[in-house]
């Protein structure tokens, strides 16, 4: 078998599990197409995600049919303020020999999974918050002197939800930045709603399927990252990231206005390996220009820090980057 | 060595995308060249059109503007010559000829891969592919000939235009043509020249009408007989109440092709006939003012071709502006009366106006009413008018606030304190302690403002 062949063989292969995986989830989880392709896409591309959106939208359910229909080990974090770092990464417990004499053991928390679901983590205060950091980064936890790793794949899908900011601790930048993708789950539309109605009310079978799991998913991240981008696509999603400051000569008329700090290179990563992801989905062995923005939002939206104009404004970090993706030459 | 599922080598896959995105480019070139041709081409032939109506107009030989189409058509040529020429296909090309094929940037991708030296299995995968795809590529579909129809009619027209410029036997200018174009009045030239061409007829006209009215004997045939038709002799003569055409028709009799080689005793003798023709009776009252004003008009005539130089028409310009609705006293002792006129009309200020009225002096005096008025210049001599008055008035109220003691002083003084470029200081004033006890809070966040506020202060993800 030639190399073309089997690149052809793993494009196929790729794009077939993506959609079998998008449909399973889709099974359970009504609308919402796109959340759904993009929480696979960042756990594809070995990133976390952010899930924002009011309550009762499916948010916990999306991870509850992700973790189900990738065979994944699934854990659930509920952020409170009194959540202590070692509720989450374990601690050392004193255990006692049968021989007699005690000794410490290491009792991994909830964070040992494949899929971590940390609901509501802007209410937890900010220690505990950056108890996460490590492990979204590294991939491991430190505890004491010794580090542990975390298996593969790891995923932490955080949610909160936009509208009681009382008592909450907003997250600071430097662990928004090591969300892969923020993703904003809307209202359903009315027909969803019917949908999501007739599944919920009546006594039909919403089981899901497992169709991949760990070892598939690690080999579809190797594929995602062999495909090639050419340069000037490559330049395009730099340009976009650089955009987002407001001193770069690619800065869009809002940047200037209302930006105080751009996106991080962490954000031209994400997109060019999101991006890598959407060209395998739609069956392509490039990465076009298209790829790019389409994964441009969600990845830029929550990297751009306003400054006081700005959050007095009420301006969306949507609209810069929607003003942005018109700004910035394709060329 | 790396080969495809479809049995073309890596190698000849780039190769191909390259003379693809060659032969695509110029397809492209073409394209725009030609757009470029025919929206310049009708400008060209309108300019050869135009070379070729002046070298008509001057006599000029054919081969000027023949010359003009070869050089216009020399330059549409280099256009598509260099249009064909072929040239590195760049990214930016690649994209647009990608955008135009509908690729969805596969064959800028491909083009960009096919240009490196070294590629990986899926580079080769992906040359491949878009090689396949290109066999199926139409680039005539995607770069279609431009049709410019009415860009082709416009230039054939125009160049049927020249060929007829061209070939027509050419007519020379006559005088009636040359009047004619006068009466038209597009040109000032051609305006003198009406007046030159008018003068034998109207004056031989004229002198038979005045003689019949002198002697009172019947009005020879060819002659206004009727009162209709002096009316319209006398509207022809009207003409003649242009300062501008008496000054060219005094120079034109004075000149040395002129009729007469002392056109002004012919014209006071013109107008003395005139004047006597005026006096008598039988005519209505608005023939007899005709009459009358074509004699004063005559007169002064006769006066500037008397005197030498622009002198002459100075005259005639003076006796025209004293004719006009003109604001009366030009005179020096008449300067006061308008002058205090118009600004008892402005009804802004009286005692500005009075403080503008100070200045009496005789060169402002002899030169207009109202000059001086406002600070206006006394170059001037158009007289003062009421929007000048108005414009001067306020400029003095304005000024005159700024100078009165008052809260506005202390304001501004304070405010230019405030941001470092004060003109003003406080030279009797100490500086103040600070008491505490009258001390007042912040100004309160505005309504407005305060959600702003809060929502900064509790700052959502």
């Amino acid at each position: 078998m030639t190399t073309s062949i089997a690149v052809e063989q793993s494009i196929d292969q790729f794009r077939d599990r993506f959609l079998r995986i998008t449909e399973e989830v889709g099974r359970r989880i009504v609308g919402h197409e796109e959340v759904v392709n993009l929480t696979i896409t960042s756990l594809l591309a070995g990133g976390h995600v952010l899930l924002e959106g009011i309550p009762g939208v499916g948010k916990t359910s999306l991870v509850h049919t992700l973790a189900d229909v990738l065979h994944l080990t699934f854990s659930r974090i509920q952020f409170t303020p009194d959540l202590m770092p070692a509720d989450i990464v374990g601690t050392n417990i004193v255990q006692e020999h049968s021989h007699g004499g005690t000794f410490f053991e290491f009792q991994p928390g909830p964070i040992f999974a494949n899929v971590v679901l940390a609901d509501e983590i802007n209410r937890a205060t900010p220690k505990t918050q950056s108890a996460l950091l490590e492990a979204m980064q590294d991939v491991s936890v430190s505890v004491g002197k010794t580090t542990y790793r975390l298996d593969q794949p790891f995923l932490v899908l955080a949610t909160q939800n936009p509208l009681e900011m009382e008592g909450t601790y907003p997250l600071p930048e430097a662990q928004l930045d090591r969300f892969f993708f923020k993703l904003k789950v809307t209202y359903p539309s009315e027909e969803a709603m019917h949908q999501i109605i007739d599944r919920t009310t009546r006594d039909a079978d919403t089981a899901v399927t497992r169709v991949a799991d760990g070892p598939q998913l690690i080999e579809m991240r190797h594929v995602a990252r062999a495909v090639p981008i050419a340069r000037p696509v490559q330049a395009y999603a730099i340009r976009l990231t650089l955009g987002t400051h407001p001193h770069s000569p690619y800065a869009a008329p809002l940047v200037k206005q209302y930006v105080r700090y751009g996106a991080s290179p962490r954000a031209a990563q994400a997109i060019v390996l999101a991006a890598k992801i959407q060209a395998l989905n739609r069956g392509h062995a490039f990465v076009s220009v298209e790829d790019v923005r389409s994964v441009a939002l969600p990845a830029l939206r929550h990297r751009i820090l306003l400054n006081f104009e700005g959050e007095a404004d009420e301006v969306s970090t949507d609209a810069i980057v929607a003003e942005l993706l018109g700004h910035v030459s394709t060329e | 060595m790396t080969v495809s599922s479809n049995g073309i080598e890596p190698a000849s896959s780039a190769e191909r995308i390259r003379a693809a995105l060659a032969d695509a480019d110029r397809h492209r070139r073409v394209q725009a060249a030609s757009r470029a041709f025919w929206w310049q081409a009708p400008v060209v032939m309108g300019v050869c059109v135009g070379i070729a109506a002046v070298s008509r107009g001057r006599g000029w030989p054919v081969v000027v503007p023949l010359g003009g189409v070869a050089a216009g058509a020399l330059v549409l040529a280099a256009l598509f010559y260099f249009a064909r020429v072929g040239r590195p296909v760049s990214d930016s090309i690649a994209a647009g000829i990608d955008d135009a094929a509908g690729f969805e940037g596969e064959l800028r991708s491909a083009g960009w891969f096919a240009s490196r030296e070294t590629r990986d299995s899926w580079a080769a995968c992906h040359l491949d592919r878009a090689a396949v795809r290109l066999r199926a590529a139409d680039w005539t579909a995607s770069y279609p000939a431009l049709p410019a129809g009415r860009a082709k009619l416009l230039t054939a027209a125009l160049a049927l235009y020249m060929a007829a410029l061209l070939l027509m036997p050419r007519v020379p200018v006559t005088t009636s043509a040359s009047s004619a174009a006068g009466e038209a009045g597009s040109a000032k030239a051609n305006e003198a020249r009406s007046a030159e061409g008018l003068l034998p007829e109207v004056q031989k006209q004229l002198e038979a009408l005045l003689a019949a009215a002198e002697t009172g004997s019947p009005v020879p045939a060819g002659i206004a007989a009727t009162a209709s038709e002096l009316r319209a002799l006398l509207s022809r003569l009207d003409v003649l109440r242009d300062a501008g055409k008496l000054k060219d028709l005094a120079r034109a009799m004075a000149s040395p092709g002129g009729r007469s080689t002392e056109p002004f005793k012919e014209l006071k003798t013109i107008a003395e006939r005139a004047q006597n023709a005026a006096r008598m009776p039988g005519l209505t009252p608005e023939e007899r003012e005709a009459l009358q004003r074509v004699a004063d008009d005559m007169a002064e005539a006769a006066t500037a071709s008397e005197r030498p130089g622009d002198k002459a028409a100075e005259a005639v310009s003076s006796a025209t502006a004293r004719k006009s609705d003109a604001a009366p006293g030009n005179e020096p002792g008449e300067v006061d009366e308008p002058s205090i006129q118009e600004v008892s009309d402005a009804e802004a200020g009286g005692g500005a106006g009075v403080i503008m009225m100070g200045d009496d002096d005789k060169a402002a005096g002899k030169a207009a009413p109202g000059v001086g008025l406002g600070g206006g210049s006394d170059t001037r001599t158009d007289g003062g008018r009421l929007a000048d008055l108005e414009a001067a008035l306020k400029r003095e109220t304005v000024e005159a606030s700024r100078d009165a003691d008052g809260q506005n002083v202390e304001t501004e003084a304070r405010r230019k304190t405030e941001h470092g470029q004060a003109t003003v200081t406080y030279a009797g004033s100490a500086a103040g302690a600070f008491d505490r006890g009258r001390a007042v809070a912040p100004p309160a966040v505005p309504e407005s403002r305060r959600t702003a506020v809060q929502t900064y202060f509790i700052r959502k993800q």
